[in-house]
């Protein structure tokens, strides 16, 4: 089996503070000085795959990892690398996508269509900064296979070509066996940290190729950026409500949860 | 604009769904606006449960064979779609739901959007705002092409007081015009070799409690989980949580609060050992009351607290036991 991952690297926006979210010219945000890190819908979805792998005893399972962004992001790849992704793949772009979906999504279809064809595509569900929650979906339907939305485990099926697939609709739990082709985009699943490479490995791998693609080699004209885009952003804004927090004092913390108590819990519960 | 919102019919949720949908609906649409009800499903409704805002003036009823197959979803949209040619379609904000509207907006050549809340058409222009950058800034975008599919943003079933309508029995009329449409809706299903169905057993309440204790990363490990448990208890709250402790399966994933997870509304919130990111935070800031307990004085939590205690959070609860303990 022929497994695509896509995956994203994001700026830890939990680090910024209340001053650093200053809004520049054509709406940019400088995040450039907080640590990247990988999506973390995206991180479940890498680790999923890389346990269907260390399940998977056949040769004819690959995992490709697969991202859109500039050179800064082989040594992600790299570290894929490391944990025995078969193939690291980068489609190269300088543009702002950060609100545009349609463009990510056209990209990932023209590679998969063009250059690589790939049986099953997982995706984290959503990602930060532009949180358009459309990517899988419009990879499915730009490609034309089904998709599973929320998708909280993937196991091996006995069945040839096929997995097994754990997804939530609300409060229900579906396990189903489906047969490739079809797009997966991973919800929240606990425990799905991504593992730790060895420093062997990292070493190992270090020289191992990242394949780049440029626009040109997926057919797409750098002018297709914003036409290809169903929505166009006008306003971006910060603005936080906050409440005066009054802080109580004491010398010890039983003191403080004393007053707590007396003060402002008391007359909350009954 | 000829508007419709889609509810899925196939899921216990639908009550919620409505809730939420009737809400967007008020904020976001004049009084005199008319809008359809569209509803997916493969079981019988109930319609005597179901409120609909005085906004809904028709509701049309879509059997489809499964619950879980958006493709099949997908095409019963648009076949109602082709009938009815609607300019606005309003989905609601479950992951199933929103990711029927992006697709349905991709075949119909429109546009989508995910998380919305707020639309208003102004100078010809259908325009949506929604939260990005993890919960920091609001954007606000131009939707290009018609029809315009949105899915609303998560925590419409929690309506400042003003706004909502819920207590106002008036302002619901009674059940619209229900109208069956019957359409060849299947699709091929020979890709799903089998599948089961299970119920996941929520513990109720955390969503409508009126005390909620939220725990973060701070409190340090799984087995302290059992102390904040018995502080809920206590006031007799519910015990919700911040993602990295469900990522680290301390607690079961359905106690998440955020925008992954549930919006809640309590009277009292107690948020223990959470920094307060922007995607935590959207879940508890419409608690009416928040204390804050953490040991970092620079924690972003305090920002949207009443009250706070800047101290180790064992040793709070440990003492705010005792005292609740002392008084029965
Ligand atoms: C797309 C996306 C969606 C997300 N959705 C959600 C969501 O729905 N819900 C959610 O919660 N997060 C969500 N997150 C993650 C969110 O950004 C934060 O990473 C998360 O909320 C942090 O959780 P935390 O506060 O428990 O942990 P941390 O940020 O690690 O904070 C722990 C806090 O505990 C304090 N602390 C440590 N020890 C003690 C002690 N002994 N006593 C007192 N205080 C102590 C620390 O000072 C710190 O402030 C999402 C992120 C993304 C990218």
């Amino acid at each position: 089996m022929n497994i695509l991952v896509c995956f994203k690297n994001v700026p830890d926006l939990d680090a910024l503070s209340v001053n650093d979210w200053l809004i520049e010219d054509h709406f940019q945000v400088d995040t450039s000085y907080v640590r990247t890190m990988l999506n973390p819908y995206d991180e479940s979805a890498l680790e999923l795959t890389l346990k269907l792998g260390d399940a998977e005893k056949n040769d004819d399972f690959k995992l490709t990892a697969l991202t859109v962004g500039t050179s800064h992001l082989d040594k992600v790849l790299k570290t894929l690398y490391a944990l025995k992704y078969d193939l690291g793949v980068r489609l190269d772009c300088k543009s702002d996508i950060r609100f545009n979906p349609c463009f990510v999504s056209r990209m990932i279809c023209n590679y998969v269509k063009n250059i690589k064809n790939h049986q099953v595509i997982i995706l984290g569900s959503q990602s930060n900064v532009g949180d358009n929650a459309k990517t899988p979906l419009l990879v499915a339907e730009g490609l034309g296979i089904p998709c599973i939305t929320s998708v909280i485990g993937i196991k091996l099926a006995e069945q040839k070509d096929c997995l097994s697939i754990t997804s939530k609709i609300d409060d229900l739990i579906i396990e189903q066996i489906v047969k490739a082709p079809f797009v997966l985009a991973v919800g929240d699943v606990p425990t799905s940290y991504i593992r730790v490479p060895t420093l062997k490995d990292r070493i190992q791998y270090k020289e191992k190729e990242i394949k780049v693609f440029t626009l040109e080699d997926l057919e797409i004209k750098e002018n297709d950026v914003e036409e290809e885009n169903d929505t166009q952003l006008i306003e971006l804004s910060y603005e936080k409500n906050g409440r005066n927090c009054v802080f109580i004092q004491g010398h010890h913390s039983s003191e403080k949860a004393n007053v707590l108590y007396k003060e402002y819990l008391m007359e909350r519960i009954k | 604009m000829k508007t419709v919102m889609i509810l899925n019919g196939s899921v216990n949720a639908i009550l919620k769904q409505a809730e939420e949908l009737n809400n967007y609906s008020i904020k976001n649409f004049s009084k005199n606006s008319l809008i359809e009800a569209w509803i997916l499903t493969d079981q019988d409704v109930n319609f005597n449960t179901i409120s609909f805002s005085p906004h809904i003036n028709c509701i049309k009823l879509v059997k489809v064979r499964t619950k879980h197959v958006a493709e099949e979803y997908i095409k019963a949209i648009i076949m109602l779609y082709e009938k009815c040619k609607p300019e606005i379609m309003i989905f609601g904000s479950e992951a199933f739901v929103s990711g029927l509207a992006v697709r349905v907006a991709c075949r119909l050549k429109g546009s989508s959007c995910v998380g919305v809340k707020r639309n208003q058409y102004l100078e010809k222009h259908f325009i949506v705002e929604k939260m990005v950058y993890s919960n920091n800034l609001t954007a606000k975008f131009i939707m290009k092409n018609m029809p315009y599919c949105i899915s609303i943003a998560k925590g419409f079933n929690h309506m400042t007081e003003q706004s909502s309508i819920t207590d106002d029995s008036e302002a619901y009329q009674k059940l619209p015009n229900v109208e069956t449409v019957t359409f060849k809706t299947e699709v091929d299903t020979e890709w799903i070799r089998s599948f089961t169905f299970e119920l996941i057993n929520t513990e109720e309440g955390l969503n409508t409690s009126k005390v909620v204790v939220a725990i973060g990363k701070g409190i340090g490990s799984k087995e302290k989980v059992v102390l904040y448990e018995k502080l809920a208890a206590l006031m007799e709250g519910k015990l919700g949580a911040s993602r990295p402790v469900v990522m680290n399966a301390w607690m079961p994933m359905e106690r998440l609060i955020g925008a992954s997870g549930l919006i809640i509304a309590p009277e009292l919130c107690v948020a223990i050992g959470v920094s307060g990111a922007a995607a935590f935070t959207v879940g508890i800031e419409k608690s009416k009351f928040i204390i804050a307990i953490n040991k970092d004085q620079e924690a972003p939590i305090f920002k949207i607290a009443n009250v706070a205690i800047c101290a180790d959070c064992e040793e709070v609860a440990q003492a705010l036991i005792n005292k609740l303990n002392g008084r029965i």
